[in-house]
């Protein structure tokens, strides 16, 4: 079973993982890379 | 008295070639890791003392614990005399003293409330997906709910967030999870003090996995061979005391039941530990000593991994111990990340000592997955050697103890669900009846043969050295 799943920022496209159990539940995420607050929905992807 | 600044001022007497000062200005972002980093290409792992860093009046020095040679001269210990010395340090309890804030360097600068501004700190930001500035020797205190001052110390990652508040990742199933959730379930705040920078023999005492409900401070003052001297906090008073002699302290409150985001963030695993939510940590004050040094842990790298090991060796050295009284030697080697490996010589005197040995060290840490039990003519700290002892002195399965679904490691990026792992363990002893005799060359040749008598001169300087 995977333990994370990966994101793409809406805002600079930067690509990282986030714990599994998050998954779904759409809440605020922040990205690293530009430090854009945004909602898991919002992402430009989500790879399972 | 041991602090950090007494411990740098011995490495500049008596191991100067140790200590590296650096006075070009550095950026926090990243940078002090790339140096660290091409030292450490270069397997050169000196103590880094950075004396201008940009957007702090503080100093940074890292790198302290990336010498497992350095540290184990520390313990007054051999290299391979970790875990032994280690182990008897940690026998012995002594009481902290008590000294009034106003003779603790601890209380010479302090800020509360709105004063405090954690971006002050010269918080490195270490690798390139990190979520931010994180403090990775901040040494989390908190009381245990229990009659007396009874404190729990344990190294987490603290990610500066905003001036003055923190995240805090606690590793499921550490004491200071448990504590949290205590809190937590009465509705309470959690009470905290992150110290920073101390004499490094403070922080592998203070590290040590103690049992539930002791006092790591009177653990910590038997370790270093002297009492600890603590001081009343800003925020609780003398209800909650802080090492008087550490650079650097943050006190705040966990609230209850606030988790936010946290991490990524590089971790002692060598990769990225994923986005979570989790706690944090508000902050009521920071106080310092006068000219404060940051102390920083290179996380990821050896810093990390050996300083994380020592405590690990000692409990599995510990355990093994109790039914192999002839345990020679423990190592966790760091391409385990000096966690998830561990290699153990026992002087085997009858058939399954080897497994017994496995049996009694395989619950001992959640995080060491893969334990090896060689005998004591194997060199546990050569890699190739072990790995001969399970090339020639095993038979699978008969060798082999696997234990599945058993609770492992958050941090683990193998592990599942409720961070659930497979364990196992090799036995490479061998057997007592008779066995093969490993090749030697006679001790008398050894001594009477002087490669100079017989290669010709200059040859021996140009001829390729191989690593492996």
């Amino acid at each position: 079973m995977a333990k994370v799943f990966w994101v793409v920022c809406p805002k600079c496209s930067g690509k990282y993982y986030v714990n599994i159990n998050l998954l779904g539940k759409n809440l605020l995420l922040f990205c690293p890379f530009c430090k854009h607050f945004f909602k898991e929905q919002e992402a430009k992807e989500i790879i399972t | 008295m041991k602090d950090l600044r007494s411990y740098l001022s011995s490495l500049q007497g008596k191991m100067a070639d140790d200590l590296v000062e650096i006075d070009t200005e550095v950026d926090p972002l990243w940078e002090v890791s790339a140096i660290t980093q091409k030292l450490e290409d270069r397997h050169q792992y000196p103590v880094l003392y950075f004396k201008k860093v940009k957007g702090s009046k503080i100093p940074v020095v890292t790198n302290i614990f990336a010498s497992r040679r350095r540290c184990a001269q520390m313990l007054g210990a051999s290299v391979e005399g970790v875990a032994p010395a280690y182990t008897q340090r940690l026998g012995r309890v002594v009481e902290p003293v008590y000294v009034e804030p106003k003779e603790a360097p601890i209380k010479q600068v302090t800020r509360r409330g709105a004063d405090v501004d954690l971006f002050t700190l010269p918080v490195l930001t270490h690798h390139a997906w990190d979520a931010g500035p994180y403090i990775t020797a901040g040494m989390v205190t908190m009381r245990w709910q229990v009659e007396g001052h009874v404190y729990n110390t344990g190294l987490y990652r603290c990610y500066v967030k905003e001036p003055r508040r923190m995240g805090i990742f606690l590793s499921p199933g550490k004491h200071n999870w448990h504590m949290v959730r205590e809190s937590g379930a009465k509705g309470e705040a959690a009470r905290v003090i992150v110290w920073i920078g101390h004499h490094p023999e403070v922080y592998f005492g203070a590290q040590a996995r103690n049992p539930f409900f002791q006092d790591d401070y009177s653990f910590t003052s038997g370790f270093i061979g002297e009492p600890l001297r603590l001081t009343a906090s800003e925020t609780w008073g003398r209800d909650f005391l802080v090492p008087a002699d550490a650079e650097i302290a943050i006190e705040g409150t966990i609230p209850a039941n606030v988790m936010e985001v946290e991490a990524p963030f590089g971790e002692y695993t060598r990769y990225y530990g994923e986005q979570r939510y989790n706690p944090v940590i508000e902050v009521s004050a920071v106080t310092h000593r006068r000219e404060a040094i940051y102390h920083d842990i290179f996380v990821a790298h050896p810093d990390n991994q050996i300083f994380g090991s020592f405590a690990i060796e000692d409990k599995v050295f510990k355990a093994v111990r109790e039914v192999v009284p002839n345990v020679k030697n423990v190592y966790l080697p760091l391409s385990g990340c000096g966690r998830f490996l561990c290699y153990i010589s026992i002087g085997k005197r009858i058939e399954g000592e080897g497994k017994l040995a496995l049996s009694a060290a395989l619950p001992v840490d959640t995080r060491v997955k893969y334990l090896v039990v060689v005998d004591e003519d194997i060199n546990v700290f050569n890699e190739a050697e072990v790995l001969w002892a399970v090339a020639t002195r095993t038979k699978m399965p008969d060798d082999l103890i696997f234990v599945t679904n058993t609770i492992g490691e958050a941090l683990d990026p193998m592990a599942e669900g409720d961070n659930l792992i497979n364990k196992m363990g090799i036995d490479a002893t061998r057997p007592l009846s008779p066995f093969a005799e490993r090749v030697s060359i006679p001790k008398e040749a050894l001594e009477r043969v002087r490669l100079e008598d017989f290669v010709p001169a200059g040859k021996l300087s140009t001829v390729p050295i191989e690593k492996s």
